[in-house]
């Protein structure tokens, strides 16, 4: 008779308990539905000799369409408008860190729409100048400081680019350059002693609130 | 945790220019994406089509893995896609010809030294999951075959952590009422 | 739309989906054992100490220079919540404020102006970005208490936190130009239209001109 499935074993069989956990009648329960699979899960599966290769060709002969803009559905905007001193300001500091600028916003000559989303973390844009690097990756606290943290995509002239989500709050970040190489951002606002002889540069990302 | 470079390293050399780094990612996951077609499928015929149709879909829409240190989940998704297509082909064939059932997979996967009531127990399981729907199916072999985390899962198929539990025990209750002997009840 | 894509994105920025303390090398964890048991005794924020410490695996730096790093920062933590919380007994303390108020110390920033801000503002309001401005001020060459004046306007009169964080930049470019510090935050000010009173300017003789300075 089918019986309903103990919860315990269900959610020994889900992967939240231990063994352990379970009465000897669950336990050897759970033994046989884990032997139904235990062929399946030791079998070395082999695919044709050459399959490796016909993937690469392939692959060789496939045209990677350029690194879209995947990111931009993640913002949902609450829009407000800088004075044209404000964007003089951002020019002027090259390449500086920027908050997401979502084109197609009412057009005013005058100003420069800037969404910032409000309630949610901000969408913000890494940018570094490194023509000669093989790859580039930002990192800092919020990505544990993995060397490879998020990678970044080339634009091609030299420039690499990466969006990323991060919460209100103050963000120390570097870029790493060809996995090796700890810079941080010349056009940061502030930098940091990292209390390990180098320097980490800062973001302030704002709580968002309300106009 | 694997060795060498990060999947997030090779998909940024990737899109970087750099082909033939994505022939890592090639070897990296072969055997998983293997196993996991085969038991999703029935036929390693199938799976070698399907995972490699997968392989070279990946490549050309690399750019859109939204978070590349997640990019194994995000390639088992479009495998799991890829075994969905041909599963669903497989069935509207089928009820076209009745007669080209496979009764049996192919005897020629079987290891020549595997005893006899192991082979019989894996053309059992092959037998019982055929008939499970093709979420089902999927389901059961992420988790007890590839032996992927309820976490892991939930990336992989674009589902909640409930929704993946909900599967796995409808799954199980499935595949338990399939395997029941006959008269029982 | 695909939610599971964006959910993951939000928590790797958050650090939800890989703890931290998970990844130190058992070396260093043992290594940090104490410092971190005494923080966690002192309600010092330990996930901050961690960070530091996977920073320095990161960098590749030895154990023992890690681990004086993480000490000096918990020293530092100590005594950012105990000014703090000798200013606002009742406040909500994020780790982040009190990382902040660390750094703005570490800048130039006196704990008396610490505690006059903290004093100052709501208990409930998290001051991390306004410590944060805060030591860029100071970092610039605003003086402290000044410094401290203007931020602690700011955040009376509610100005929002996407206005403030601008002001260092702004003083920059302005400093770039040859202004001194304090006609650059004026500045700054005053462009942003930030409802703050100006810093009043020291004159050559050494000689301040100071008007009442009252709350704002």
């Amino acid at each position: 008779m089918a019986s309903r499935e103990d919860q315990r074993l269900a959610r020994y069989l889900d992967g939240e308990l231990p063994p352990d956990a379970l009465p000897e009648d669950l336990r050897r329960r759970a033994r046989e539905f884990e032997a139904l699979f235990a062929a399946p899960r030791a079998e070395r599966v082999r695919f044709p000799m050459g399959f490796r290769d016909t993937v690469m060709r392939r692959v060789r002969q496939t045209p990677r369409a350029r690194a879209g803009r995947a990111w931009q559905w993640m913002v949902t905007p609450r829009t407000f408008r800088l004075s044209p001193a404000t964007v003089a300001l951002a020019a002027a500091a090259v390449l500086a860190l920027v908050v997401l600028t979502r084109p197609g916003g009412p057009a005013d000559p005058g100003a420069t729409v800037v969404t910032v989303p409000v309630v949610e973390p901000a969408a913000v844009r890494f940018v570094f100048v490194a023509p000669q690097a093989v790859r580039v990756a930002v990192t800092g606290g919020f990505a544990n400081w993995d060397p490879d943290g998020i990678p970044m995509r080339s634009e091609g002239d030299g420039r690499w680019v990466a969006e990323v989500r991060l919460p209100p709050g103050v963000h120390q970040y570097v870029f790493v350059v060809d996995g090796t190489e700890w810079r941080p951002d010349p056009n940061a606002t502030s930098q940091v002693d990292d209390g390990f002889g180098q320097q980490n540069s800062v973001l302030l990302v704002p709580e968002g609130r309300s106009s | 945790m694997p060795t060498g470079p990060s999947d997030a390293t090779i998909v940024a050399r990737v899109l970087a220019g750099d082909t033939e780094a994505f022939g890592l990612l090639v070897d990296r996951y072969e055997p998983d994406l293997a196993r996991y077609a085969r038991w999703a499928l029935g036929s390693e015929d199938d799976a070698a089509d399907a995972v490699q149709d997968a392989l070279v879909r990946a490549y050309r829409s690399l750019h859109r893995c939204a978070v590349p240190a997640r990019f194994k989940g995000w390639l088992f998704r479009i495998v799991s896609n890829r075994c969905k297509t041909r599963l669903a082909r497989h069935r509207r064939r089928r009820t076209e010809r009745l007669e080209d059932l496979p009764a049996e997979p192919e005897v020629d996967q079987a290891d020549p030294g595997e005893d006899a009531e192991r082979r019989d127990r894996r053309e059992q399981l092959e037998c019982a999951l055929e008939a499970l729907s093709p979420e089902h199916r999927e389901a059961l072999v992420l988790r007890y075959v590839n032996e992927m985390s309820v976490p892991e899962m939930a990336d992989a198929l674009d589902l909640s952590v409930s929704a993946v539990k909900m599967r796995l025990h409808r799954g199980r209750e499935a595949l338990r009422t399939v395997l029941q002997p006959e008269g029982d009840g | 739309m695909r939610p599971a894509a964006a959910v993951l994105s939000i928590a790797l920025a958050w650090g939800a989906l890989a703890p931290a303390a998970a990844q130190l090398d058992p070396t260093v964890r043992d290594a940090l054992r104490p410092v971190l048991e005494t923080a966690r005794r002192d309600s010092v924020p330990v996930e901050v100490l961690e960070a530091k410490a996977l920073e320095g695996v990161a960098k590749r730096r030895p154990t023992p220079v890690i681990l004086a790093a993480v000490q000096r920062l918990a020293g530092e933590l100590r005594d950012a919540r105990a000014a703090l919380r000798a200013a606002a007994p009742t406040a909500t303390l994020s780790a982040g404020e009190q990382v902040a108020v660390a750094e703005a110390v570490r800048l130039g920033t006196t704990w008396e102006d610490v505690r006059l801000l903290r004093a100052a503002a709501d208990p409930g309001t998290n001051l991390e970005i306004p410590f944060a401005v805060l030591g860029a001020l100071v970092e610039r060459g605003v003086p402290a208490g000044e410094a401290r004046a203007v931020i602690q306007g700011m955040v009376k009169a509610g100005v929002e936190q996407s206005r403030m964080v601008e002001v260092p930049a702004r003083i920059d470019v302005a400093l770039r130009v040859g202004a001194a510090p304090i006609p650059a935050l004026n500045s700054a000010l005053q462009g942003l239209g930030i409802p703050v009173p100006p810093v009043p300017v020291v004159r050559p003789q050494g000689t301040t001109e100071r008007r009442g300075r009252g709350d704002s």
